[in-house]
This record gives structure tokens, sequence and C-alpha cells, in this order.
């Protein structure tokens, strides 16, 4: 059985995904701040990466038997487009922010043969303000990919 | 890999790549009429086989499509004929030369446009006879066989070796079944077999299966049994030779007779 790629499949979501514009960070990456003017970044969701996690039983037979299963999860991830308060409330740049996160859907859509997964679902779970671990607010979207991958 | 997903399939009918235009194919089921008189106390202890068998191809549910020339709705609007149809299945990836298809000839029973579940696009269920219909596999009946030639374009005759390694040889002959989707001109399509799997005894061995057709410059498909009995060597490979075509793209498989 194969273990399960979760730490793989960060790294290569951030390997196969590019959006003009936008950095990818993989687990490696995660940051505790993010300043003003650091760019369009996705970035995991440290207070919450992997959700729903699920072995599924694709066949008879367990333990030393074998048996085949499967594993379905999500991984989460944040958009930090830009600050709020860059230049006072800032909402002029919204619909580019709205933009990107749209043109992150379309790249997961073009490509959802990514590392050990055997299908990727994404969806925008929210778009509006999003914060940083130490709590600046930017704006942005948060991001989900429904994986489903063999064991 | 020994498992795979439904997306790595791919659906040919009658010389038309229909996998974009379709959700689900099947079930996909072959089964032999048997004696339904035993009833529950009867000593019974083996089923013989009796009557036909009867490979079906359940239903492809797809989606209510206008396009003009491709669409569902476009080709196969008009149920009651027999299509020859290719059901590939890849693992982990398109199919490949290798992978088993289910294929043969049914008749279209019905064609149903239904109201879409959950505000999706609109769906249309095409329905399968159960039976052989209209075709040469009354004398083999099996659906069950190998992908020989993927889905792309030739440009040149095959020099390599084989498409797909049975482990043996077979003497109960086969059909194979071809689909072309693209082409200019004439080309002429066979199957070769051989013993030693290397160019020069393909060469040598010849063909096992030569299809009929040869207009190439538009969709079409055709299945072409060989008289049962006949020996299939262990190596298969698909093979072209160009006539006035500079390009074919087309699907091949054989089924083996059993």
């Amino acid at each position: 059985m194969s273990a399960i790629q979760v730490k793989e499949m960060a790294a290569s979501i951030k390997s196969a995904i590019s959006v003009s514009g936008l950095t990818v960070y993989d687990l490696s990456g995660i940051r505790t701040r993010i300043t003003i003017g650091d760019g369009p970044i996705l970035m995991p969701n440290p207070n919450g990466f992997v959700t729903n996690l699920n072995i599924i039983q694709d066949s008879l037979g367990a333990g030393s038997l074998g048996g085949e299963r499967s594993t379905r999860y999500t991984l989460n991830y944040t958009l930090f487009y830009s600050a709020v308060s860059e230049g006072g409330l800032n909402f002029s740049v919204y619909n580019l922010m709205v933009a990107m996160a749209v043109d992150i859907i379309d790249a997961f859509v073009a490509d959802d043969d990514i590392g050990a997964a055997i299908d990727i679902e994404p969806r925008i779970v929210r778009v509006g303000a999003v914060y940083d671990p130490t709590g600046n607010v930017f704006h942005g979207a948060e991001i989900a990919l429904d994986i489903l991958e063999f064991l | 890999m020994s498992k795979t997903h439904e997306k790595y399939s791919r659906l040919y009918v009658d010389g038309y790549h229909l996998s974009a235009h379709v959700l689900t194919v099947g079930p996909l089921v072959a089964e032999h009429e048997a004696e339904a008189q035993a009833c529950l106390n009867d000593a019974v202890k083996a089923v013989k086989a009796i009557g036909h068998y009867m490979p079906s191809l359940g239903a492809i549910n797809g989606l209510f499509d206008n396009t003009a020339t491709t669409g569902l709705h476009t080709l196969h609007s008009a149920a009651g004929g027999g299509h020859d149809v290719t059901y590939a299945i890849g693992f982990g990836a398109v199919p490949a030369a290798g992978d088993p298809i289910f294929c043969g000839r049914w008749l279209q029973v019905d064609y149903i446009p239904a109201p879409a579940v959950g505000g999706g696009a609109l769906p249309a269920v095409l329905n399968f006879n159960n039976s052989a219909y209209d075709f040469e596999n009354g004398a083999y009946p099996q659906s069950w066989g190998r992908l020989l030639h993927p889905s792309g374009a030739e440009t040149a005759v095959n020099s390599g070796t084989a498409n797909h390694d049975h482990g043996a040889q077979t003497t109960a002959g086969g059909f194979g079944i071809l689909h072309v989707l693209a082409g200019n001109g004439t080309a002429t399509f066979t199957i070769e077999h051989s013993d030693t799997n290397a160019d020069a005894n393909f060469d040598a061995g010849g063909a096992v299966v030569t299809f009929d057709t040869t207009d190439v410059s538009s969709p079409f498909s055709e299945i072409k049994a060989i008289a049962t009995g006949t020996t299939v060597e262990r190596y298969l490979r698909w093979q072209i030779a160009l006539g006035t075509a500079t390009t074919v793209t087309f699907v091949m498989g054989f089924v083996r007779g059993r």
C-alpha cells in the first residue's frame, strides 16, 4: 500500500501551478507574516491545511492480506492578494484579486493530474478578507482542493 | 497500477471520439444464458452455459449536445441502428497499447434526453441491446480485447515491435476493430502477428487481419472477423500502408477468440 502523499502533493502543486504574478508556496514555505508588497501568494493554510481525510476500502482484504484502498482529503490554501490597508482601505484591486482566484481554479482544471492525485477538484470556498498567521488582513480567497489518491 | 479511475477511459463509436460528450458507459456485461428451471432444492452441481453468450454495452450516459457532425444528439438521436463501439480503459493515464478494450457492434434501442439532476447540463441516455447484432460476433462471443493503437496520428508504416504480448499463441481466431477518426486519401489497415517480437518477424508473419475499408477521408469504423480456428500468434502489432493519405488518426484493437 502506498503512503498518503499529502506533503508531496504540496510540493507537486507548487511545481505544477503557474499563474502570472502568483507565487505558490509548499509546506516548507509557510510564512508567519506576510508583508505589504509581497505580492500575490498562494500558501497552504497552516490552520487547517488538511481536512476531511478519509480512507476508502476499495476491495476485500485488510492488514497482512492486503486489499485496495483509496483516500480522499482536502488541501486548504489561502490566496493573499494585497493588504487591505495598503494606501488606505483599498478595494481597487478587488476585481483583480477575484480574477486571480479564478485563474488559480482554471490552472487546476487544466492540469488535474498533479503528483499522486488521481483526481483534483478545486473549489473557491470564500472570497474576501483573509488573515496571515499574525493577523494582518489581506484581500484574498480561501481555495480548497478535493483530492483522490489511490493507495 | 492495478486499479483505475473512469477519467482514464475513452469511448469511440463509428469512428467518432465521444469521450468529451459522455459521462459513464456500462455496465459492461458478459453473460451466458443459463438454465432457469432449477428449483431451490435441486441438486445443481453446475450450470451449463447454454444458448448464446450475450455481451452488453449497457448504456451510454452522455450530454445532450447538438454540435454539428460530432455531437451526441447529431450522431445518435435516431435510435434503431447498429454501432461499432470501442470502450478503452486506461490505467493511471489515457489508454495505451495493451490496455483492455470492451468492443463490438450493438443495436442502439433508444435515445432518451432526460431532465438534468441537480441543475447541471442536460443529459441524454443511449441504451444498447445485449445480443450480438448484425455482426460476425456471432462466431466470437467475446467483447474483451486489447488496444493495439491508441488514438493518434500516423504518417508512416509501423516498424516497431509488438503493441501487445498475449503470452502465448491462440488457435481460436478473433476479430479486429478499427475506428478512423481523421485522415486524407486512402490507406490500408492490418493487424500483424508473430511468434517472435521483432520487426523482421512481423514482416515475415504477415497480416492476421486485413480491414476492408481504405477511404480515410471521413470518419468510419469496421469490425473484421477472421475464421474461427485461425492461429493467432503471441505478439500483435498494428500496421498501416499509406495509399494517397499522408496522415491518418485511428484507434485499433483485437479480440482473441476463446
